[in-house]
C-alpha cells in the first residue's frame, strides 16, 4: 500500500523534500524517500567527485590477524635462520605486546606455490584461493602504526586509532546512500563466535547521523533486530495494523500540517518491506545446491562460509558495504588454540573456499567489476616465534610495520602483487601502502577524492583519512 | 539563511554588507585557509580577517579603495587569479560584487558577536501585537514575528499544551489524572501553577540531567577495547540532584570543573569533578599510560569548551584555529590548566572517592536514631557491674582502643558468635567467641596491635587462651601471637604442623607445643610468658589469632583470650568505667561509635544524659555486660557501623602535589610523544584579554567560564534549554558559536534570555518558568502549508514547537502510558531487556543479566551504558555512544524506528501494559478506546479517529478468534500472564501498539 497523500497536502511537497532530505541524509531512509516524491538523484551534495569503479564493497576481515609469513609473503631465507636467534636489527627499537627477551627466528611450515597465468605466490594453505589468482591484488607492503587490536582495527576502518569517528562504511552510505531502499545500505556480518575487540565502534557512525552505522545482521534470532513481527501476531493484522496507523496519521498530518508526518508513514511502510525483504535477502536456502558446495554454506547455520554466500546476495540486491569479521586469527601459539599449526590450517579450512567461491560467484554474476573485495587482517605477525611464557606451541606476535592483504574486482588490478618487504618480512623495502593510503584508494574506487569528502564537527572537516593518505596508483586497474 | 536576512533589518539596510553575516562568510569558504588565523599556513604574509594585519598588508588602497590589489586579483580573467584554481571554487559574480561593496564601505571588520559579552538589548517597539507578549522574551520574538510580516499562531490547547510542558520539563507525559486535575483547575494561573508542579517533580532533574549526560559523555564503562565497567554513576546521580535543587548554573559549572580546589571542599564537591574522569581509560596490554592520559586532557580541554563556551577546539590541538582567534599556544595554554590532576589512564581509574549516597547516608542516620531510641531501655535491663570478675583480654569485647584487622574481619568487625547466630555457637563462657575461617590450605587470622589498654608481665604471667576446632573443618595448625611495642609479633606459639614463615622454628619466635588439640570441644592453652620472650616488665598490646586451613579449610572458635599472674590494675577497665574511659582518652576513643567518641572529650561533669548513657553502653558492650539486651545492642550497633562504611568508590579529580606538577609543552601536530615549547597555563585572548587572576589554576578557569563576564557561557547554556523546547537552538549550531557556527537567528532574543539568565541568578529553573509560561512557547504547533513554505524550519517562532521525541523519552513515555515507569530515582545502572546476543563483548565480558520487573522498567537514564555496546534502541533514536561530548542529536526518521517500536519486547509489554489500562477503563469498548487514546495522546479521540480504532478492533479480535493459541503464543511475546480470553486480550494489544505507534505521540506538539 501507498500512503495516500491526501490533496491538500500536495502543496506541501516542495517543501516537505527540502525538509526531509536535509534531516535524514542518504541511506535507506533518505533514498526510500527521495523516491517517493518522484525524487532520483542522491539526498547529498556530496555526490561522487568522478565516476566511480566499485559501486560496492566487500570487506573480509580476519580479526586477530593472520600471519603474511604463511599465507601471502612466502620468505624463504627464514629457513636458514630456522630456530636461531633473530638479528638484532628485528628487535631495535621494536616494542612487542608479548614477547620477551630475544626471540628466535620461525620461518613458515608451509609451502607456497605460483597459482595461476600470474604466478602469485600463494600459500598451500589457500589451494581454492589459487583459483582465482588472476583476479586478486595482493598487496605486501601495507603498514600500521598501530599494535593492539582495538587500535589498529579502528584506525583500519575509521582512520584514528580512538573511539568516535565514523566507519568506513558509513562513509561511503553516507556519500553513495543505497541501491535498495528495502534494505540497510551497510551491513556487518561476524562469524567465529565473537565480534571484534573494538566492538561495535569499528561500525559505528561516528558523528555521521546515525542511520548510517553498520546494521548487524544476525545468524540467530532476527537477522536485523526487531525485524520479525512478535511470534503470534498475524502477518495479516499486521498489515491492518500499520494501515489503521496510516490512516490515523494522515488526520494528524492534516490537522498539524507537518511533513514530517508523512515522512513518518513512509517509514512505517519501508519497515513493512523491510520484514519481508530481509528475511528474504538472508535465506541461504534459495541458492543451489552447487553454490552451497562451492562455498561450503550451510543453511541455517553460523558461519563465515555462510556469511560469504549472504555478503553475495546484500551486494546483489544493492548493499552497499558489506563488512565481515571472522574471529580466531591472532595466532601467538600460547597452545594448539591460537598456534600455527592447528588454529592458522582451521581458520583457513573455514575460509579459503568460501573466498574463493565469493569472487568466482561474483565474476560469473558480472558483480565483480564493480564490487570490490578486500581480505585483510589489521596488522601483521613477526618473523619470530614469540614463545610466550616458553610455550612450545608455533606463533607469532603482532608487528605493525608491514602486513599482506588482497583485494579483487572494483577497479583494482588483477594477478598482481604490489609492494615487497626484507627477506625477513619485517620491513617494507618497495611501495609502501599506508592504512590512510588504502583508504583513499578504497575512497577513490568509490568516487570519491578523500581530501574533499569531509564532514564538519567540533570546528574541524573531518575525513577518513584524517590529514594523511594518498591514493595508490599501483593498486588501480 | 532565511531568518538571518530577515533579522539582519534590526540595523537598517546600509550600503555596507555586514561583516559577520555576508563578508566573512565568503572570505571563510574561499580565502581564509590561505589567509587566515593561522600562521604555519599563511601565504604571502597576508592575513584578510584582522583589521591591522589587513591595512598593513598594502593590498587595500585608502586613497582609491576601487583600485585596492585585493580586488584585482579577484576579478574574473585576472592572469593570476584569487582564490588560485587549485585551492577553490572560484568567486560567485554576487560575492565578488558583495566584496567590493565592502571595501567601498571602508572594509570594516567587527569581532566576532559571540566574542563580546552580551548586553541587555532595547526591546523592539511593536505595533500590532503589543497585546500579544506575556513575557519580555516575547518582545523579542514579536519584533522578529512584526518584521517578517508574520503573526503568532493561537494558543494551543490546554491539553495539549499540558502534555507538552510535561514532556518538555521532566520527560514524561502527564498522567490521566493530572489531565483531568488541571483541565478541571478554574484559576487564571492553572497553568503557571501547572509549570511550578512540573519544576518540582524530582523526574525534572532525570530529564535534564539526560542532556548534560551526553555533554559530558557519561557512560558505565571506560571505552577502549577493554570498556569494563566504570562505577562513575554516584556523579550521574550528583547531576540529577543538582538540577532538581536548581543548583545555580554558574556553581554547577565550578564543582565540576574543580569542586576539589574550593575552599572546605566537601566529598559532594569532590564527586562533582567526575564529570571529567567520564573520560576513557585504556587498560589494553602494552598500551602506553601517557598516550591515553593526553587523549584524556585533550578531550577535557574540547570537552569544557564544548560544553560550556561553544567553542570548538579540537582543530587547534594541531594547529593555529582556522577560523576562529586561537592559536595552537592557546590551546596548550588550556590544556596546562586542566594538565595537573593525578589520574594518568590507569587501570584501576585513581584517584577515587568513597561516596556514601545520600541514600546510604539516610540509612545510617535511621539506624543510628533506632539506636539512640534504645539506649534507656537497655541500659535499665543491664546487670549490675561490680559483680563481673574476668581475667581475659579477649572475652566478650576487646580491649578499649583495639582496632580490628586480619582476613577474618569484614568491615572492620570482630567475627564474634554466640548462640543466636547461626550455626550457633555455644561460647566457652559468657555470651560469645571468635570464629576463625579458613581456605584450604591457607593462612587465616584476625588480630590488634594497638590496645590503649596494654598489660605488664610479671615474673609467673600466662598466656591463656580457650580454643574450640570444629571436627568437620579441622585445620593443619593453630597459633597465637602476641604483640609488644618494643619487640613486634616476635612472640608466638603454636599447635600442630609447621606452616608459614613468621619467626624462626624452634625458638620464642615461633614455638611448638605439640599436637593440635582435640576437636570438638572447648580446650584450654596455656604458655608462659616468658616462653615466648615476654620477660617481666614487657609491655603487650596486641594479640592474633591464627590457623592454616587443612584441605577442607579450617574452622576454629576461640573464646577467654588474654593473661593470667598479671597485674590486676591491668583490668581495671573491665570493672571501672573511669579507667576505661581514661585509657581510650589516650587514643581518642578509637574503636567507638562516633558519637561516644564525642561524647568521651566532653567533661564528665558536663555530659548529657544521652551522652553519659551511651558512654555506658558502649563500655558494657565492651566488656560484656549487657546482659539480655547485649545482642540486640550488638546487632543494632554492628548495622549502624556496617552502613556508614558503606560507600561507593567512584574516580574523581584530585589535583597533583606541588612538587609533582606536570610542565606542559606544545605537541606537535598533536603527538602524546612529540612535545615542542613549554606553555604557561592560560586562556586564549580572543575570549579575555585580561587573562586568569593567580594563581592560574583550574578553579580560576572554572570561575572564569562561570562568570557574567564570560562572553558564551550564559548563552550557550540559555540556547541550549531553547534548543530543548523548541527542537533547535536560537543560534542552530548549539556546539559551534565561533565564526564557523551559524549566526542567531535573533540575537537580541538570545542575548536577553543570557542577560536574564545571569539576573536570575542562573537559575534554570527560573529561567525555565519564564519561557515555558510565554506566548511565544505557548503558540499550536499547526502549521498552514503557506506558513510552512515561508518558515520550514520554525525560526521565526510563528507557532508552537513539534518535532520528535528523543530515544530515553520515547522509552519512558512508553513505559509510563503501559502504567509500568518504575519511578525510582538514582542508584546503580539496570539491565533492561535486550536481543540475545546484542552484548557479545570480547574482553571483561560480563554478561547482561536482565534486570527484574520494577528495574527493569526503569527511566532509561539508568540503562546500563556500554561505549562498545550500547543499547540497541537507543542508538536506533540517534542516541550517541558516548565516547565524546555531544551537544545535539541529529534527529533522523528510519524504518529502523518503526521496527523498534512496533516489535521491541520492551514496547510490546507497554502495549500489553496498555491493554490491560484499557480494559479495566471500562466494560464499553468505546470507553476504553477513549481512555487509552487519551492516556497515549493526552487529548480525546475524534469520531474519525474512533472509528478507525474501533475497525481495528474488530479485525484484531476476527484474526485472534479463530487462532486462540496464535493470541496465546502473542501474550506470550508482549510478556503477558495468563489471561482469562486471551483472543480479546491479545486484540488489545494490538490496539495499545498503534496507539503507542502514533506520529503524535512519538512527537511533542
Amino acid at each position: 500500500m501507498n500512503p495516500r497523500v491526501p490533496d491538500q497536502l500536495a502543496s506541501m511537497n516542495e517543501v516537505t523534500r527540502r525538509q526531509f532530505l536535509s534531516r535524514i541524509g542518504a541511506g535507506i531512509g533518505g533514498m526510500a524517500l527521495a523516491s517517493m516524491l518522484g525524487e532520483n538523484g542522491l539526498a547529498l551534495d556530496e555526490t561522487p567527485h568522478h565516476p566511480p569503479r566499485a559501486k560496492r564493497v566487500i570487506y573480509l576481515h580476519m580479526a586477530g590477524s593472520p600471519p603474511h609469513h604463511d599465507l601471502l609473503d612466502p620468505k624463504p631465507k627464514l629457513a636458514e635462520w630456522d630456530g636461531k636467534a633473530c638479528p638484532e636489527h628485528l628487535l631495535d627499537p621494536e616494542r612487542f605486546a608479548f614477547i620477551k627477551g630475544h626471540p628466535t627466528v620461525l620461518p613458515s611450515p608451509y609451502a607456497f606455490t605460483r597459482q595461476g597465468e600470474s604466478g602469485i605466490e600463494l600459500s598451500e594453505l589457500l589451494p581454492h584461493l589459487g583459483s582465482v589468482a588472476d583476479k586478486l591484488c595482493v598487496v605486501r607492503s601495507v603498514h600500521t602504526d598501530q599494535f593492539n587490536h582495538a587500535p589498529a582495527q579502528l584506525f583500519l576502518y575509521t582512520g584514528s586509532p580512538r573511539l568516535g569517528r565514523p566507519s568506513m562504511g558509513s562513509w561511503a552510505t553516507w556519500g553513495l546512500g543505497s541501491e535498495n531502499q528495502n534494505l540497510p545500505g551497510y551491513v556487518v556480518l561476524v562469524s567465529g563466535g565473537k565480534v571484534p575487540s573494538a566492538g561495535k565502534s569499528v561500525w559505528g557512525s561516528g558523528f555521521l547521523p546515525s542511520v548510517h552505522q553498520g546494521v548487524q545482521c544476525r545468524s540467530t534470532g532476527d537477522p536485523i533486530l526487531y525485524v520479525g513481527d512478535p511470534a503470534g501476531l498475524p502477518r495479516e493484522l499486521r498489515r491492518e495494523s500499520l494501515d489503521a496507523l496510516s490512516r490515523l496519521n494522515e488526520m494528524q498530518c492534516e490537522r498539524m500540517g507537518d511533513p514530517e508526518t508523512l515522512a513518518r508513514v513512509a517509514q512505517y511502510e519501508l519497515a513493512f518491506r523491510m520484514q519481508m525483504s530481509v528475511p528474504e535477502a538472508t535465506e541461504l536456502a534459495e541458492e543451489s545446491p552447487a553454490t552451497l558446495e562451492a562455498y561450503g554454506a550451510n543453511p541455517g547455520g553460523s558461519s563465515f562460509a555462510n556469511n560469504c554466500l549472504l555478503a553475495r546476495r546484500l551486494v546483489e540486491r544493492g548493499v552497499r558495504f558489506v563488512q565481515l569479521f571472522d574471529w580466531g586469527w591472532d595466532t601467538h601459539g600460547t597452545g594448539p588454540h591460537d598456534d600455527i599449526m592447528t588454529q592458522l590450517p582451521l581458520k583457513c579450512r573455514e575460509t579459503d573456499r568460501p573466498v574463493a567461491a565469493l569472487i568466482a560467484d561474483l565474476e560469473q554474476r558480472g558483480l565483480l567489476e564493480d564490487t570490490l573485495v578486500v581480505w585483510s587482517g589489521e596488522f601483521g605477525r613477526t618473523a619470530m616465534n614469540e614463545k610466550r611464557n616458553g610455550s612450545t606451541f608455533l606463533g607469532r606476535d603482532h608487528h605493525p610495520h608491514c602486513f599482506s592483504l588482497f583485494m579483487a574486482g572494483g577497479g583494482v588490478k588483477g594477478g598482481h602483487v604490489h609492494g615487497e618487504t626484507c627477506e625477513f618480512g619485517a620491513e617494507i623495502v618497495r611501495d609502501p601502502v599506508g592504512i590512510h593510503d588504502l583508504q583513499a584508494t578504497i575512497m577513490h574506487l568509490l568516487g570519491f577524492n578523500h581530501e574533499k569528502f569531509t564532514y564538519p564537527f567540533q570546528g574541524r572537516d573531518f575525513r577518513l583519512t584524517d590529514v594523511h593518505g594518498s591514493v595508490v596508483p599501483g593498486l588501480l586497474a | 539563511m532565511l531568518a538571518a536576512a530577515l533579522l539582519a533589518t534590526c540595523t537598517p539596510l546600509a550600503e555596507a554588507p555586514d561583516w559577520a553575516r555576508e563578508v566573512r562568510p565568503i572570505l571563510a569558504t574561499h580565502c581564509l585557509r590561505c589567509h587566515g588565523a593561522d600562521p604555519e599556513t599563511r601565504e604571502a604574509d597576508l592575513r584578510l580577517d584582522d583589521a591591522t594585519a589587513l591595512w598593513a598588508s598594502g593590498v587595500l588602497d585608502r586613497d582609491d579603495p576601487m583600485s585596492s590589489l585585493l580586488l584585482e586579483r579577484i576579478e574574473p580573467g585576472h592572469g593570476d587569479p584569487m582564490p588560485p584554481v587549485e585551492a577553490s571554487d572560484p568567486l560567485e559574480q554576487s560575492e565578488i560584487d558583495t566584496l567590493r561593496a565592502w571595501v567601498a564601505a571602508g572594509a570594516g571588520i567587527d569581532d566576532h558577536w559571540s566574542f563580546k559579552s552580551p548586553v541587555a538589548p532595547a526591546p523592539p517597539m511593536l505595533e500590532s501585537l503589543g497585546n500579544w507578549p506575556k513575557q519580555p522574551l516575547d518582545v523579542f520574538v514579536a519584533g522578529g514575528l512584526e518584521r517578517a510580516g508574520l503573526r503568532p499562531s493561537d494558543p494551543a490547547s490546554p491539553a495539549r499544551l499540558l502534555r507538552r510542558a510535561s514532556l518538555d520539563l521532566r520527560g514524561l507525559p502527564p498522567s490521566p489524572e493530572e489531565l483531568d486535575r488541571f483541565l478541571a483547575d478554574p484559576s487564571p494561573r492553572a497553568y503557571e501553577d501547572a509549570v511550578d508542579r512540573l519544576l518540582a517533580s524530582s523526574h525534572y532533574g532525570e530529564h535534564w540531567a539526560g542532556r548534560w549526560l551526553d555533554l559530558a559523555r557519561y557512560a558505565d564503562t571506560n571505552g577502549y577495547e577493554q570498556d569494563g565497567t566504570r562505577t562513575i554513576w554516584p556523579w550521574r546521580d550528583w547531576v540529577i540532584r543538582a538540577f532538581n535543587e536548581d543548583l545555580p548554573f554558574n556553581d554547577f559549572t565550578i564543582r565540576q570543573l574543580a569542586g576539589d580546589l574550593l575552599p572546605d571542599a566537601t566529598d559532594e564537591d569532590v564527586l562533582a569533578t567526575a564529570f571529567h574522569r567520564n573520560t576513557m581509560t585504556n587498560s589494553e596490554g602494552g598500551t602506553r599510560d601517557e598516550e591515553f592520559r593526553v587523549a584524556a586532557v585533550v578531550d577535557r580541554v574540547n570537552t569544557t569548551y564544548e560544553a560550556w563556551m561553544g567553542v570548538t577546539m579540537a582543530c587547534a590541538q594541531c594547529h593555529a584555529h582556522k577560523y576562529d582567534p586561537i592559536s595552537q599556544e592557546d590551546y596548550y595554554a588550556s590544556y596546562a590548566l586542566l594538565n595537573q590532576t593525578q589520574d594518568a589512564d590507569r587501570p584501576d581509574d585513581n584517584p577515587r572517592l568513597d561516596w556514601q549516597t545520600p541514600e546510604q547516608g539516610r540509612h545510617a542516620r535511621t539506624l543510628a536514631e533506632a539506636l539512640r531510641e534504645k539506649t534507656q531501655e537497655i541500659l535499665e535491663q543491664a546487670p549490675r557491674t561490680d559483680s563481673l570478675v574476668s581475667i581475659a583480654w579477649i572475652d566478650e569485647g576487646l580491649p578499649p582502643g583495639a582496632t580490628p584487622q586480619g582476613e577474618d574481619v569484614p568491615d572492620a568487625r570482630w567475627p564474634w558468635r554466640g548462640e543466636a547466630d547461626t550455626p550457633p555457637v555455644k561460647p566457652h563462657s559468657g555470651r560469645r567467641a571468635s570464629v576463625s575461617e579458613a581456605k584450604a590450605d591457607s593462612f587465616a587470622q584476625h588480630f590488634f596491635e594497638d590496645a590503649a589498654a596494654t598489660i605488664r608481665m610479671q615474673a609467673d604471667s600466662r598466656l591463656v587462651a580457650h580454643v574450640r576446632i570444629d571436627p568437620e573443618r579441622p585445620p593443619k595448625m593453630i597459633m597465637l601471637q602476641v604483640h609488644a611495642p618494643t619487640g613486634g609479633w616476635e612472640h608466638r606459639a603454636y599447635w600442630g604442623q609447621n606452616h608459614g614463615t613468621w619467626g624462626v622454628d624452634q625458638t620464642p619466635a615461633r614455638l611448638p607445643q605439640g599436637e593440635l588439640p582435640p576437636a570438638g570441644s572447648w580446650v584450654r592453652l596455656e604458655i608462659p610468658a616468658k616462653a615466648i620472650d615476654l620477660p617481666a616488665g614487657t609491655i603487650v598490646d596486641g594479640i592474633a589469632l591464627s590457623q592454616f586451613g587443612g584441605p577442607e579449610g579450617g574452622r576454629v572458635w576461640w573464646d577467654a583470650v588474654g593473661f593470667e599472674r598479671v597485674d590486676a590494675s591491668d583490668h581495671d577497665w573491665q570493672r571501672d568505667r573511669s579507667a576505661w574511659e581514661e585509657a581510650l582518652g589516650t587514643v581518642n576513643g578509637r574503636g567507638l561509635l562516633p558519637e561516644a567518641k564525642e561524647a568521651l572529650q566532653v567533661a564528665a561533669e558536663q555530659r548529657s544524659q544521652q551522652q553519659d548513657q551511651l558512654l555506658e553502653l558502649e563500655w558494657r558492650h565492651q566488656i560484656g555486660a549487657l546482659g539480655d539486651a547485649g545482642d540486640e545492642y550488638t546487632s543494632a550497633r554492628d548495622a549502624l557501623v556496617a552502613a556508614r562504611m558503606q560507600t561507593v568508590s567512584t574516580p574523581v579529580m584530585r589535583a597533583l602535589p606541588e612538587d609533582q606538577r606536570r610542565t606542559t609543552k606544545v605537541l606537535v601536530r598533536g603527538a602524546w610523544n612529540d612535545p615542542a615549547d613549554e606553555v604557561r597555563p592560560g586562556i586564549p585572548s580572543a575570549l579575555n584579554p585580561r587573562g586568569l587572576p593567580a594563581p592560574t589554576d583550574r578553579l580560576a578557569f572554572a570561575r572564569w567560564i562561570a562568570s557574567p563576564d564570560n562572553p558564551l557561557t550564559a548563552r550557550v547554556r540559555v540556547n541550549r534549554l531553547w534548543e530543548s523546547l523548541f527542537g533547535r537552538g536560537i543560534v542552530l549550531t548549539s556546539e559551534d558559536f565561533g565564526t564557523q557556527g551559524e549566526l542567531p537567528g535573533n540575537q537580541a532574543l538570545l542575548d536577553h534570555l543570557a542577560v536574564r539568565f545571569i539576573e536570575l541568578g542562573w537559575s534554570q529553573k527560573a529561567l525555565l518558568r519564564e519561557i515555558l509560561t510565554s506566548a511565544t512557547y505557548r503558540q499550536d504547533s499547526a502549521v498552514d502549508p503557506k506558513l510552512l513554505e515561508r518558515d520550514p524550519n520554525n525560526e521565526l517562532l510563528a507557532r508552537g514547537a513539534r518535532f520528535r521525541l528523543d530515544a530515553e523519552t520515547i522509552r519512558d513515555q512508553a513505559l509510563a502510558i503501559g502504567g509500568l515507569l518504575d519511578p525510582t530515582l538514582h542508584g546503580p545502572p539496570v539491565f533492561p531487556a535486550q536481543p540475545e546476543g546484542t552484548w557479545q563483548v570480547v574482553y571483561n565480558g560480563g554478561s547482561w543479566t536482565e534486570s527484574p520487573a520494577g528495574d527493569r522498567h526503569r527511566r532509561g537514564l539508568y540503562t546500563f551504558w556500554r561505549r562498545t555496546a550500547p543499547y540497541p534502541s537507543m542508538i536506533t533514536f540517534d542516541a550517541p555512544s558516548r565516547e565524546f561530548c555531544v551537544s545535539r542529536r541529529i534527529r533522523t526518521n528510519t524504518p529502523l524506528q518503526a521496527l523498534v517500536v512496533l516489535n521491541d519486547p520492551v514496547y510490546l509489554e507497554a502495549a500489553g501494559g496498555l491493554a490491560g489500562l484499557m480494559l479495566a477503563a471500562s466494560d464499553e469498548d468505546e470507553q476504553r478506546i477513549t481512555a487509552g487514546f487519551r492516556r497515549a495522546t493526552g487529548r480525546d479521540a475524534t469520531t474519525r479517529e474512533r472509528s478507525t480504532l474501533r475497525a481495528l478492533l474488530a479485525n484484531a479480535r476476527s484474526r485472534f478468534a479463530t487462532e486462540p493459541d496464535q493470541a496465546r503464543i502473542f501474550l506470550d511475546s508482549c510478556r503477558m500472564p495468563e489471561s482469562d480470553d486471551p483472543s480479546e486480550l491479545a486484540a488489545w494489544i494490538v490496539m495499545g501498539n498503534v496507539l503507542l505507534n502514533l506520529d503524535e505521540v512519538l512527537v511533542k506538539s
